[in-house]
């Protein structure tokens, strides 16, 4: 009996579990806390939290990872198991009977039998961050939720959104002062575009073993986008520019909308072909919401399409934060610099407001509504008329917001396709 | 020679393995012109459809009201006229066909020297898109006070859930 045990004890976790499991415990714990009891980015940080839990404890049979030979431990892979095949020229095969296989040679076009496929759950559904699946499919919803009709109404305040990705350059040249490469630190800026997806969508294709930190790191800002950007805010503007009350918006007709998606998709994919994946599925979730014939569609990409996805892309990166990769000085310096990145966009785009209000003095933009050019849709809009709100409480920016804002989400795609194209090839 | 900001980063890259400071920083303001180019660009094709659309709007509300005056005028040439009711005084709409709707051009003066006949004619449209049903107007007011600012207030607070 006393050796059954024995035996069973061999066959459980516990002889499997170090110290570094127990400090992602609870850094998963402090993660769940934040979500639940402070209401913290709820539907990503849960699963991301029980994705960071399920990748410290010691499971067996949905989830499989290695230690790669550059140090790097990967998570979710899986094997397959066949055999490669070389098809005989017909010339040599029996006459009616199935070409006979040979094993291949060194040039030869290999075929493979896949006979089976060893992987578990989990190996299979983080595939879809690997593959950068579920980033462009979480833009499809983004389109289907958003209004472009304040940009449209308001062009030139675009130019705050291409001005909030001043950080991301900022902290590009700091993360290389800290001794990161030039692909990890263009993974680390992207962070100060505030955009969750996108950040995932570059960290994924140039530094893969940063993706747990930069993921916890830009949502974890984007949750305390109504904590970082006030004080910001405050100090770059004056009391009168705070008063500033802009124009009610223009309506923007259907027809208009439907060719700025088109448009816009057209122009990106030229300039930056790299971001064609989040770009196109951003304006086609658009195309949907806008075309008002295909009601079914947008309502699945705006509910279950994005929800769905929420919940693996969140337990996907979470599995990421294994003890092995997560618990290192890197990780330190990732949250460190997507401070630095985010506080520096919020800036750009506020001094930006100030800079066109030199050149139009007749028709002033309030600079509050700059810092939702960081994207962050729609909290970092929310901030910036709840904040013109406390000086003058008839005054509503939040429509003028979200033109910046989600000129904010166009420019942090293009930017991320730059960064790819320029050092992903 | 200046320092060395960036480690070594692959080799399969289009920019060159090593990047100086200086190196560093004029990829950062290439990429920043990339965003700019991009976006200036999609800012000029919007301001283009803008202008093109705006137009547009203008014109057909121009043609939408001088057809609405026109069809009242003409509706309130065979019909009886409708009582004039003091400004301040709103009567509850009462069915008539939409034709109708409007008030007469030549009668718009009677109840407010200020209003023109086209904002009578777009006041009118408003009111039929809203209650979608047939109606008269007795009296156009100017609203004074703060009811839209209130009227968003109260949308802002709609749309938060409360605990």
């Amino acid at each position: 009996m006393w050796r059954g045990l024995s035996d069973f004890w061999g066959t459980t976790g516990f002889s499997l579990v170090t110290w570094e499991m127990g400090v992602m415990w609870a850094v998963a714990g402090l993660l769940l806390w934040l979500a639940i009891a402070k209401n913290v980015e709820p539907l990503l940080l849960v699963p991301l939290a029980f994705g960071a839990l399920l990748g410290n404890l010691p499971t067996r049979g949905i989830l499989n990872g290695e230690l790669r030979p550059d140090g790097v431990f990967e998570r979710a892979s899986f094997q397959l198991e066949g055999r490669l095949l070389v098809p005989l020229p017909s010339s040599l095969a029996p006459d009616g009977a199935a070409p006979l296989a040979v094993p291949a040679r060194g040039t030869d076009r290999q075929l493979l039998t896949v006979e089976r496929i060893q992987g578990g759950l989990f190996d299979f559904i983080s595939q879809g961050i690997k593959l950068e699946l579920f980033p462009p499919l979480i833009f499809l919803g983004v389109g289907a939720l958003t209004d472009f009709g304040p940009l449209i109404a308001m062009p030139s305040t675009i130019f705050l959104g291409a001005a909030a990705q001043l950080g991301v350059f900022i902290a590009f040249l700091g993360s290389g002062l800290l001794g990161f490469t030039a692909k990890q630190s263009a993974a680390i800026s992207i962070i100060g575009g505030a955009d969750g997806p996108t950040a995932i969508f570059v960290c994924n294709r140039l530094a893969p073993e940063l993706l747990g930190a930069v993921a916890v790191a830009a949502y974890s800002y984007m949750a305390l986008v109504p904590l970082i950007q006030p004080p910001i805010l405050r100090l770059l503007t004056t009391q009168d520019e705070r008063l500033i009350r802009m124009p009610a918006l223009r309506p923007v007709s259907r027809q208009e909308k439907l060719l700025f998606c088109l448009g816009v998709m057209a122009i990106c994919i030229l300039i930056v072909p790299d971001s064609s994946a989040l770009i196109a599925m951003l304006m086609l979730g658009n195309l949907l919401r806008e075309c008002a014939v295909t009601d079914r569609l947008v309502k699945a990409c705006q509910n279950e399409i994005v929800n769905v996805l929420t919940i693996f892309l969140g337990v996907s990166v979470g599995l990421t934060m294994a003890a092995e990769s997560f618990l290192a000085p890197a990780t330190l310096k990732v949250i460190f610099m997507g401070a630095i990145a985010f506080a520096i966009s919020t800036a750009g785009g506020v001094l930006m407001a100030k800079f066109m209000n030199l050149f139009t003095p007749h028709h002033q933009i309030n600079p509050l509504i700059g810092s939702a050019g960081v994207s962050a849709v729609p909290m970092a809009a929310r901030v910036s008329h709840n904040e013109g709100q406390k000086y003058d409480r008839g005054n509503y920016l939040l429509m003028h917001a979200m033109g910046p804002n989600v000129a904010g989400m166009i420019a942090t795609a293009v930017l991320a396709g730059y960064f790819i194209s320029q050092l992903g090839h | 020679m200046p320092p060395l900001v960036l480690a070594a980063v692959s080799e399969q890259k289009t920019i060159s393995a090593t990047l100086r400071i200086g190196d560093s920083i004029v990829f950062q303001l290439d990429g920043l012109l990339v965003v700019f180019i991009a976006l200036g660009l999609i800012w000029a094709a919007i301001t283009v459809l803008g202008i093109y659309f705006k137009r547009a709007a203008i014109a057909a509300a121009a043609a939408s009201a001088a057809s609405a005056v026109k069809t009242a005028a003409t509706a309130a040439a065979v019909a009886r006229p409708a009582p004039v009711v003091p400004l301040t005084e709103v009567v509850p709409a009462a069915p008539m066909p939409p034709a109708a709707a409007a008030l007469p051009a030549d009668s718009a003066p009677a109840l407010t020297p200020d209003l023109s006949p086209e904002l009578v004619a777009v006041i009118a449209a408003a009111v039929q898109l809203t209650l979608r049903d047939a109606y008269r107007i007795h009296a156009i007011v100017p609203v004074a006070g703060h009811d839209w600012a209130h009227e968003g207030r109260r949308q802002i607070f709609a749309s938060h859930q409360i605990r």
